[in-house]
């Protein structure tokens, strides 16, 4: 008689639908852009301006294994982004001590987020929430009016190349590397038993409050670095792009299936792969909106459409990753609950 | 073992209330090192918050707890492991996202110099247990794809970890194979010589006097004897869980025995999920049938199922007609009802008006929307609350303002009003004063009276004398035996539930 | 039966007096006929976002709506173009902002109960939509305006402080209070939120119910952007977006549990005003925009400190 005939699970499996989804999209990405989609330079600025992103979704997705949410992370990246540009700008800093003075204020909130959350017991959706409001004044106070200047080795390197492979890459690459190596260590395995049981984290000895309280913190330092990478790609400062991150990096994490089991790495892939999606999906869009309007010059539409469109397509990837893990679920007979009621 | 052997665990008096329960009253224990003691007790003895007491999910109210001469103040799990005790849940706290290896070691990690958990010394620990247990698992699967009776192994291994003094194992065999249970008793008997101690929590007799050499009984929140089993038989633990003699079985009243025709509800071969297999009953007109047994034998499930809540297959006929029931509202629709003991979770609206709990079942068959008249309402609530005697300042204060036994008066109001052909109650008493539950019981016995069948499960066999004329006892998902007629008497009600009735004759065999 | 006024709606009432007290020490003005009734029209539009809200909130299963925003902003910009500033026009404007809420509403509550998508995330997903429906609907550039009727009915004053929308809300707020304290739908809704397995067990409709309720609140949100429509004259894309936060918040401080359940609307009027007093301080001591959403969000973590401590989820 054989050992468990789940034997190994391979950890990319779990979190499919993301897969599934952005090869999807890419093949039609491809269709619809022709080859140019692989050349450097537009490939490159696919990466660069969704960099941002990408790094949004890693510390949502810290914040979502813990078992929680965080609203508040396009508001860091905005205060971020205001104090890199003020620090440097109005009093003169250096770029590296004001950056990180950026990072610690960001981490800053994180940490103040986590202690909420964790002591005051207020629920994670209102408490990020309202400091997200908060932050959104603070920003403000720093950064009134956008402006400011990144210096252009920054900007130029940021969406240039380092050794003929374009930076993003080897940005993403290096954040990927850093967040699969966090899985070496413990708290990423608390952080992971809180999220998937609080009860049962709590009965193997696990101090739940204080892994809450570092998980928050630690979203708030990745976060910090999104904030970083968007100072570097708009070269500039302006509080009011936040906004939209934190709901695009729930979708890109949602997507990348998280709602599922799996181990760290799968949901490091998971999220990514749906932060990939929702850049190719506006990809997609721009292009075949493009073709539209080259072919049928008579046919004005406006940009407007191409939001709603990747809006749609986003919802449909939320539903379907939804659907598509909870089925997974099914198969593998976890919704058997005790007292199932079935409705 | 002989005295003078130090005491590794020493409880003395412990006391626990979860608010108006009295869970523990003064419970005692001491062990020596490298003892296996069985821990004993009917439903609702407290030998399951003992152990969490023990274990630090749940802070003692009083008494004393020493570990090695050394007093402890448990207030988290995290200070009873630190301290050498460790546990097996009932539940499992297994992390269902983590491999079997991870949760093994989680929490407390071997770790590097550098920092990063040591997974190679992890890895060794777990396919070590693996080969120990028997495990039948790969150390990098995820637990929650895992079998429950492998998952079980793995929770033992994980509160082996620490290399505790002290084991608990809160009925950790219930979903193990025989085989599993040798190989594992094995394996124990092996640390228990090199300094290991042992609680047992089970109520498969049969394992006890396997593996155990001594025994202590709760009953009601107290520790009422300590006993060798080498020179106890399991008559004396049952009189002592129970306070019944087994002996002598005495002749009660022979019932009026109702045929399958007259039947108005009959379930025919009727498997609920993993929880219920084949069982097959019939409740006649205005016939109360009781259900016993220990808890989670399946019989909860069952109900459920019956109810709609829960996916069944099998065939239920219903006043002569074939039906298939398949939610709640269908249920009620086709004239079943159901109470639940636990009216925390799955019976009372705490926060409501008293009237709006009784009324519920009705308003939710109305048409929308309606508007109902505040006065009828009242009225309405008023002449139910009357005819339970419920205590309350009026039809219009929320639930949560009565006693529990007012409440559940308020659940059983509800049915009152809506007169179900069948009512399906699980363990309806649970926790209700003895004045509310007669009250309660009498007043079921009249509604019967007008034709409605009653089945009846519960986890206080008195009652189910008094209230069913025929009983059925399930026994791990099974229907093990009914009882009626001169069998139904709490001797051998007490023995069947418990199992022993039956092992009895496997062992004569 | 006896109605007791909830204790926490005496402490909130309690709040209002002394805000109004600290107003007027500020600024003697504070009291003043036209600012007391600029105050309660800014509360009415909360308020009536917020009914949406607190019969989500109600519902329990950690029912949120964050689409109210956007529903709402779509109905003011519906409502803006279908009036056109023409009175034959102000009953189909109107019936076509309270569909177009509904559909929305009814939207949310197919991805939530069938999809089993989370409130939150599905009504999150729902407002950036809106975003671009309203863009394409108006191509950036909403025209038309309230009928003179719609005017008339938000400014013209009953009384000195009492304008023709408050009144209007206070005729809402007790249609609310009959729903959700007569109707078997307001029952059948509390008995959800209280406990949901009960509920189950005890024939209610649950999905149905789930499912009339978001559509309730998309339908109330759009109404609410018609009066926003009315009263400001000029709408613009996402106007309401400003509402979407408060609309929760005052829906917790007005003494709704999150979990569900337990409740009222009129604690969420008194939290509509209380916020509402509390902005307009902050205008007067000329607080600008960043002061006011950090006085906001700081406020609101404050409030729910209080309010919102969940139980340790322990065995």
């Amino acid at each position: 008689m054989g050992k468990n005939s789940l034997k190994h699970n391979p950890s990319w499996s779990v979190g499919i639908s993301g897969y599934v989804l952005l090869l999807g999209a890419v093949l039609i990405n491809i269709l619809i852009q022709g080859f140019g989609f692989f050349r450097v330079t537009s490939f490159g600025s696919l990466l660069s301006s969704n960099l941002p992103l990408i790094l949004a979704a890693y510390a949502q997705m810290i914040v979502m294994l813990s078992g929680g949410i965080d609203i508040s992370i396009g508001n860091i990246m905005a205060l971020v982004n205001a104090v890199a540009i003020v620090l440097a700008n109005a009093y003169g800093m250096p770029i590296g001590v004001s950056w990180t003075i950026a990072v610690a204020i960001g981490t800053g909130v994180g940490l103040l987020n986590g202690l909420i959350i964790a002591y005051l017991r207020v629920p994670p959706l209102l408490v990020t929430f309202a400091m997200a409001t908060f932050i959104k004044g603070v920003a403000l106070v720093v950064l009134p009016k956008p402006g400011g200047t990144v210096p252009k080795v920054i900007y130029r390197t940021y969406t240039g190349t380092i050794l003929g492979v374009p930076t993003a890459i080897w940005l993403i690459l290096i954040s990927t590397v850093i967040l699969l190596l966090l899985s070496k260590f413990k708290l990423s395995k608390s952080i992971s038993a809180i999220g998937s049981s609080e009860r049962n984290a709590f009965a193997s000895g696990i101090k739940v409050e204080k892994t809450k309280v570092l998980a928050y913190t630690l979203g708030g330092l990745v976060a910090s670095f999104a904030g970083l990478s968007l100072t570097a790609l708009t070269a500039s400062g302006d509080v009011r792009i936040g906004g939209a991150f934190a709901l695009q990096s729930i979708a890109a994490v949602t997507i990348g299936g998280t709602l599922g089991a799996g181990k760290w790495s799968s949901y490091v892939y998971g999220a990514i792969s749906g932060s990939l999606f929702l850049a190719v999906v506006s990809n997609i869009v721009f292009f075949a909106f493009n073709i539209l309007a080259t072919n049928y010059p008579g046919m004005q539409i406006s940009t407007y459409y191409q939001q709603l469109l990747s809006n749609f397509i986003i919802i449909f990837g939320l539903a379907s990753a939804v659907l598509m893990d909870r089925q997974n679920h099914q198969k593998t007979g976890k919704d058997k609950s005790k007292r199932g009621i079935a409705l | 073992m002989d005295g003078g052997g130090t005491h590794v665990l020493k409880v003395t008096g412990l006391v626990k209330n979860f608010g108006a329960v009295h869970a523990l009253k003064d419970a005692s224990l001491s062990i020596e090192i490298g003892e296996i003691r069985a821990l004993l007790g009917a439903n609702g003895s407290g030998k399951s918050t003992f152990v969490k007491v023990l274990s630090g999910i749940n802070k003692k109210d009083g008494g004393s707890i020493q570990l090695e001469g050394k007093e402890l103040n448990i207030t988290s799990p995290i200070t009873s492991i630190q301290n050498g005790i460790a546990m097996a849940y009932q539940d499992l706290s297994l992390i269902p996202r983590l491999s079997v290896a991870e949760n093994m070691v989680i929490g407390y990690e071997p770790i590097k110099k550098n920092g990063t958990i040591d997974r190679k010394s992890m890895l060794n620990y777990a396919e070590k247990m693996i080969e120990e247990l028997g495990i039948r698992a790969y150390p990098d699967v995820m637990t929650e794809n895992i079998d429950l009776s492998n998952k079980g192994l793995i929770e033992i291994a994980k509160a082996l970890y620490m290399n505790p003094k002290l084991l608990i194992m809160d009925e950790i065999t219930a979903s193990m194979h025989h085989d599993q249970v040798e190989r594992l008793f094995a394996y124990l008997r092996k640390r228990v010589m090199g300094g290991l101690s042992i609680i047992f929590v089970s109520h498969r007799f049969e394992e006890v006097y396997d593996f155990c050499t001594t025994a202590t009984i709760l009953r009601e929140g107290i520790s009422v004897a300590d006993l060798k089993l080498l020179n106890s038989t399991p008559d004396e633990l049952v009189y002592h869980m129970t306070g019944k003699k087994t002996a002598g079985i005495q002749h009660e009243n022979v019932s009026n025995e109702v045929s399958d025709s007259e039947a108005r509800l009959l379930v025919d071969q009727m498997n609920v999920l993993s929880f219920a297999k084949n069982i097959s009953i019939y409740v006649g007109k205005g016939e109360v049938v009781g259900i016993a047994g220990l808890q989670g034998q399946g019989q909860g499930e069952f109900l459920r199922a019956l109810f709609g809540a829960i996916s069944y297959n099998g065939n239920i006929v219903l006043d002569g007609a074939n039906i298939r029931i398949k939610s709640p509202s269908d249920a009620i629709r086709k004239g079943i009802g159901f109470i639940s003991g636990d009216r925390e979770k799955e019976g009372i609206f705490s926060t409501r008006a008293v009237s709006e709990n009784i009324l519920i079942t009705e308003t939710a068959l109305r048409k929308l929307p309606i508007m109902l008249s505040v006065r009828k309402e009242r009225e309405k609530a008023e002449q139910i609350m009357k005819e339970l005697n419920v205590v309350a300042a009026g039809a219009g204060v929320p639930a949560n303002s009565l006693s529990g036994g007012n409440q559940q008066k308020l659940i059983v109001g509800r049915w009152l009003y809506r007169k179900p052909k069948v009512l399906l109650l699980d363990d309806p008493t649970k926790g209700v004063d003895v004045n509310s539950r007669n009250e309660i019981n009498s007043l079921l016995k009249n509604m019967t009276k007008t034709g409605m069948s009653i089945l009846y499960s519960s986890s206080d066999n008195e009652e189910l004398l008094r209230v069913a004329e025929r009983i059925y006892v399930f026994y791990e998902g099974k229907i093990i035996k009914e009882l009626k007629g001169k069998d139904k008497n709490s001797e051998l009600l007490a023995a069947t539930m418990l199992g022993v009735d039956k092992e009895a004759k496997d062992g004569k065999e | 039966m006896k109605k007791k006024i909830p204790q926490q709606t005496i402490i909130l009432v309690g709040i209002i007096v002394v805000l109004l007290i600290l107003g007027s020490i500020i600024n003697p003005q504070f009291m003043a006929s036209m600012n007391v009734a600029n105050i309660l029209t800014m509360s009415a539009l909360l308020g009536f976002i917020a009914i949406g809200q607190t019969f989500v909130v109600l519902s329990g299963d950690n029912g949120l709506d964050l689409s109210v925003g956007g529903v709402m902003s779509l109905g003011a910009i519906l409502a803006t173009t279908y009036m056109s500033g023409q009175n034959k026009n102000f009953l189909l404007a109107m019936l076509i902002v309270l569909v177009s809420g509904a559909i929305f509403g009814f939207l949310n509550s197919i991805g939530i109960v069938y999809a089993k998508v989370p409130a939150m995330v599905m009504t999150l997903a729902m407002a950036n939509v809106l975003t671009s429906i309203q863009q394409i609907f108006t191509g950036g550039y909403p025209k038309g305006g309230p009928s003179p009727i719609a005017s008339a009915i938000t400014t013209t004053r009953i009384l000195p402080f009492l304008p023709g929308i408050v009144v209007l809300w206070i005729v809402m707020i007790g249609v609310v209070h009959l729903i959700l304290t007569r109707s078997s739908y307001g029952k059948q809704l509390y008995a959800m939120g209280a406990n949901k397995n009960a509920a189950l067990l005890t024939g209610v409709k649950v999905r149905k119910i789930k499912i009339i309720t978001y559509t309730l609140c998309g339908m109330m949100s759009a109404f609410a952007g018609f009066w926003l429509c009315a009263y400001n004259g000029v709408v613009y894309v996402n106007a309401g977006s400003s509402y979407i936060m408060p609309s929760v918040a005052v829906v917790v401080i007005g003494g709704t549990s999150l979990a569900g359940g337990k409740g009222s609307y009129s604690g969420t009027v008194a939290g509509a005003v209380i916020l509402t007093i509390i902005n307009s301080l902050l205008v007067m001591v000329n607080t600008n925009e960043a002061g006011r959403f950090m006085m906001n969000g700081f406020l609101l973590i404050i409030l729910l400190a209080i309010y919102t401590k969940q139980p340790k989820n322990r065995q």
